[in-house]
Parts: structure tokens; C-alpha cells; sequence
């Protein structure tokens, strides 16, 4: 009984899915707008023609590794669940971001590259979990090649978070669990992960991310981009930028929308963790006010690395989508990629620059140093028939 | 336990009663900012058991939101907690004095926040 469910409710979201691109047309809505098209850290404008124009977004598009629902997933260990339909959304999009900043960095083009790439993030990890497992408890690192299967997720949210296997996520549980488990990727050999829970860019933590420096500021940094050549490459790591936020209170807020699109404008751009009702999407790009995004909720079976060896054709996604950006939910998470000290002091100075322009419209804090916070101690008293919280330093 | 919706403090407190109690306090303590801290409908986060604040106005607003994060018991370093006054998301690092001289509320006198937590999405 419990299997024709599963099957039916899998059958449904993926006729859904097809359904959206006949529903909608994106096709005709892409020739309709003809405006410049942002995607990720690229930009194509209107000095070409329209077919011209979309054919490089396809290009684009389906370069993007596509995660999504699948069934069959051995091994969770954990649980009986062997699919994550109808509740990992919020895991395969996050899971895309990292992918796609990892790609980006790498500049991973060769069949051989993607397939080290995509089975970092395999639903069958042929038995790493019961290592996985036996190890954390020993606190030894070393290198999976599926470090961030969702089994590993799965058991890291269990333990640390008390999330149980099946339960829905919220950006920030999944960004965590994503940075615990970075530390046994190959690639944090050369990367790090920079995540401000707070809806703050601070340099100096930025700095500290990626050149292993607790004292920087921008005149330090901007001494290291002048001498950007002159440094071994070894010397500093890439940094994959997550910044949760939150542009509205029930829907999101036109001005907040309009920062966001000038965010997704830069060069450092890699996409939006978000969504709309509590269905999780991968944002990609807009034009205009329209929203290009890859959506998860698709099912298909789970693959090993056998699987994938032979084809990866189940990690792209041919489907464009597009959602009018005031849809959204107002929880996203600004997706970035910063490769050197030269960007790094560039996003700086743009965000600056862009935070002087919108003023409190721009919903990101800019700090250039961590200051420790005092934790305030507070006392009650009663006053009159009420209590009020009086809070002293 | 509560049938009703659970009402705001302004629902809950006439007009003149506020204007009264914020006039109060501040020739009481007169460096000290009142503030009324309520979670957003449909937000999991726990409700705070008291919802009046008096915060010293020399602290920053990211000093007083973690203090309220510990009341909810959440991680100070990796949970998110957005907190709005209307539709304004609070910049963290301004001074309480500032955002109370720009977003109290202009009829009793209180600065009025409202919390929210990110959404949980798995549909």
C-alpha cells in the first residue's frame, strides 16, 4: 500500500513538472521579453538576436547540474525511507548551489571532472555512510567521494540537529550540515565556505575564510590585490558565499526585490537558494522581474557511481523555468563565489557602493570587522500588575 | 490553553493605556528604549513569555536580537532570526537609539518588532 502510494505520489510531481513548460510556455515568454538576460555570474544582452539569445541560455541552463527527488536510495541506515520525495527539496537545492560554485571555481568542463563532481552529491554511496559513520565518532578526517550524499546529510541532521529523516528543512539547517561536511571534500583543499547566519557581510570573516587571516580589513586586503600575482596560488582558497535572508514578513517586499535583482546582476553571482510555497527552488537568473529557475521536483531513481560513469544525462535539466519574482518566498539564501583577493576587495567595494545607493532598502549588514558581542544580562521586576523585562548591562 | 488567536499587544491594550505606560517608563528610565517583541502568525518559533522590553539605548540592535535568540533558546552563531519593524528588516548594527528615533510607532510611543525565523520548505 505503502509502495502504490509512493508511486502514485511520484508519477503526480512528475506530471506536474512536464505539465509547466505546456501550461506556460516558457519558450514564448523568453521571445517576449526581450531584455537582457542575467544567468549566474554571466550576462547575455540584447545586441544579439532573440533565437540567439535563448539557445546561449539553453547552453547555460543545462550545463548547470540539476539535482533532484529520486527513489530507490539505499543504505539511509537510519530509516526506512528510500526516496526523498515530498520532503529533501530543500536538500537538492542546496546541494545545486554547492555543485554549481564548485563547478564554477574549477571552471570543470570534461566529462571526467563532472563525474568527480556529481558523485560527491550520489544518492548511492556504496557503503561510505557505515565509514562515514564509524569515523566521526573517531574525530578523523578523511576525503569521501560522496561526502555530501544525502545519507550523510541525513545522519549529520539527525545527530547535530535532531532532524529526523523525513522532516523538511529550513536554508540554514541544510547551509550547516553542507559546512560540517565540507571538511571531507577534496575540494576544501582549495575552497571554503563562508555562511552569515545574521543577513551580514563581514570582511574581516570573509578574509579569515579565505586566506586563513584573523586581522583583515580593507587596507589589508586591498595591499593582497595588488600583489595578487605575486602570492602561490596555495596561499589562499576560494570562497563559496551563502547569505540567508529574509525580504519580507508574509510576501516579499518590492524594494527588497529590487536590491535582490541588482544582487543577481554581479559577477560573483551564483544563484538563489529559495522557493515558493514551501516548495524549495533553484533560482538561476532573471529577466526583468521574471525568475529563471531549476526546480527538484522531479523523481528519479537513485544512481551509484557505476550509474553515473555511464551516463550522467539524469543531472541536467532541459526544462527552463520562470516564476514573476513578487511569488517567491520571502526566505532566500544569496548564493556567491569569490575566487581571489582582487574579487573579494570588487565585492566589497560594489556592495558598498550599493548599500550607499539604497541606504536602508539594502537588506544586507556591511561590516568590515567581527566585533565580540556582549550578551546582555537581564532582570525582572514587577511593575504595578505588569511584568516587564528590564534588560541591564 | 488559549482558544482565541492569540492578539498583539496592541490589541490587547487600549490606546491610552500604552501612551500612558511608555510616558511611564521613560520618565522612569529615561535612557532606556520600550520595545514590544512579538513573533510573526505562522512562524514555528516559540511565542516570548513577556513581550515588553526596556533596552539600555546605547546598545546595537544585534546585541539586543541575540539576547532575544537566547530567550528562544536558539544557537546564537547558526540559527536565523529576521526581525522587522512594519516592513522594515532591522539593519543589525545600528544603535538602538537610532532605530527608535526612526521606526517608533508615532501614536503611543513603543517600538514595535515583530520576529520571524527562515521558512522550512520540503513540498
Amino acid at each position: 500500500m505503502q509502495n502504490l502510494c509512493g508511486s502514485l505520489l511520484n508519477r503526480w510531481y512528475n506530471a506536474k513538472f512536464n505539465l509547466t513548460q505546456y501550461v506556460y510556455d516558457i519558450d514564448k515568454q523568453l521571445r517576449q521579453q526581450d531584455k537582457i538576460i542575467y544567468i549566474l555570474n554571466d550576462t547575455i544582452s540584447n545586441d544579439i538576436d532573440i533565437e540567439q539569445r535563448i539557445e546561449k541560455l539553453k547552453q547555460i541552463f543545462t550545463k548547470i547540474i540539476w539535482f533532484s527527488y529520486r527513489k530507490n536510495i539505499p543504505k539511509f541506515q537510519i530509516t526506512s525511507l528510500t526516496s526523498d520525495t515530498g520532503w529533501g527539496c530543500m536538500i537538492r537545492v542546496a546541494q545545486m548551489a554547492l555543485a554549481q560554485i564548485i563547478r564554477y571555481y574549477h571552471s570543470f568542463n570534461k566529462p571526467e571532472q563532472l563525474i568527480v563532481l556529481i558523485r560527491h552529491f550520489i544518492d548511492d554511496d556504496d557503503n561510505e555512510l557505515t565509514d562515514f559513520i564509524q569515523q566521526t565518532n573517531k574525530n578523523q578526517i578523511e576525503y569521501y567521494h560522496a561526502p555530501f550524499s544525502i545519507q550523510k546529510i541525513v545522519h549529520f541532521a539527525k545527530v547535530e540537529l535532531k532532524k529526523q529523516p523525513g522532516d523538511w528543512y529550513k536554508p540554514d539547517e541544510i547551509l550547516q550540515t553542507l559546512d560540517y561536511l565540507f571538511k571531507y571534500s577534496q575540494y576544501s583543499l582549495n575552497m571554503q565556505i563562508y555562511i552569515n547566519y545574521e543577513c551580514a557581510f563581514i570582511l574581516q570573516d570573509a578574509i579569515q575564510q579565505m586566506f586563513n587571516y584573523n586581522q583583515g580589513n580593507e587596507i589589508w586586503l586591498k595591499e593582497r590585490a595588488k600583489n595578487n600575482n605575486q602570492f602561490n596560488s596555495q596561499d589562499y582558497k576560494g570562497i563559496c558565499v551563502f547569505l540567508p535572508a529574509r525580504i519580507g514578513l508574509h510576501n516579499t517586499n518590492k524594494d527588497y526585490l529590487e536590491v535582490m535583482n541588482q544582487l543577481m546582476t554581479l559577477p560573483y553571482f551564483q544563484g538563489i537558494i529559495g522557493g515558493v510555497s514551501k516548495r524549495a527552488l533553484y533560482i538561476v537568473g532573471r529577466i526583468q522581474d521574471y525568475l529563471i529557475y531549476l526546480d527538484p521536483h522531479f523523481v528519479q531513481n537513485a544512481q551509484n557511481f557505476e550509474d553515473l560513469s555511464k551516463s550522467q544525462a539524469s543531472y541536467t535539466c532541459q526544462n527552463i523555468q520562470l516564476i514573476h519574482n513578487s511569488l517567491i518566498d520571502p526566505s532566500i539564501v544569496i548564493c556567491l563565489c569569490i575566487r581571489n583577493a582582487l574579487e573579494l576587495l570588487d565585492l566589497w567595494q560594489i556592495l558598498q557602493h550599493l548599500k550607499q545607493e539604497y541606504q536602508e532598502l539594502f537588506f544586507i549588514s556591511l561590516l568590515e570587522s567581527n566585533n565580540e558581542l556582549q550578551i546582555l544580562n537581564s532582570c525582572q521586576y514587577i511593575d504595578q500588575d505588569d511584568e516587564l523585562v528590564n534588560i541591564v548591562k | 490553553m488559549q482558544k482565541q488567536k492569540t492578539q498583539t499587544y496592541k490589541d490587547s491594550h487600549t490606546l491610552e493605556e500604552r501612551k500612558k505606560r511608555v510616558q511611564e517608563q521613560l520618565a522612569k528610565y529615561p535612557e532606556m528604549i520600550p520595545i514590544i517583541v512579538e513573533k510573526i502568525p505562522g512562524c514555528k518559533l516559540p511565542q516570548l513569555q513577556k513581550v515588553k522590553f526596556l533596552v539600555n539605548s546605547s546598545f546595537s540592535f544585534n546585541e539586543f536580537k541575540n539576547t532575544i535568540k537566547k530567550k528562544l533558546n536558539l544557537d546564537e552563531k547558526t540559527s536565523t532570526l529576521f526581525m522587522y519593524c512594519g516592513k522594515s528588516l532591522m539593519n543589525e548594527h545600528d544603535k538602538l537609539r537610532n532605530i527608535y528615533d526612526q521606526y517608533k510607532d508615532p501614536d503611543d510611543g513603543f517600538l514595535y518588532l515583530q520576529y520571524a525565523d527562515a521558512e522550512t520548505f520540503g513540498f
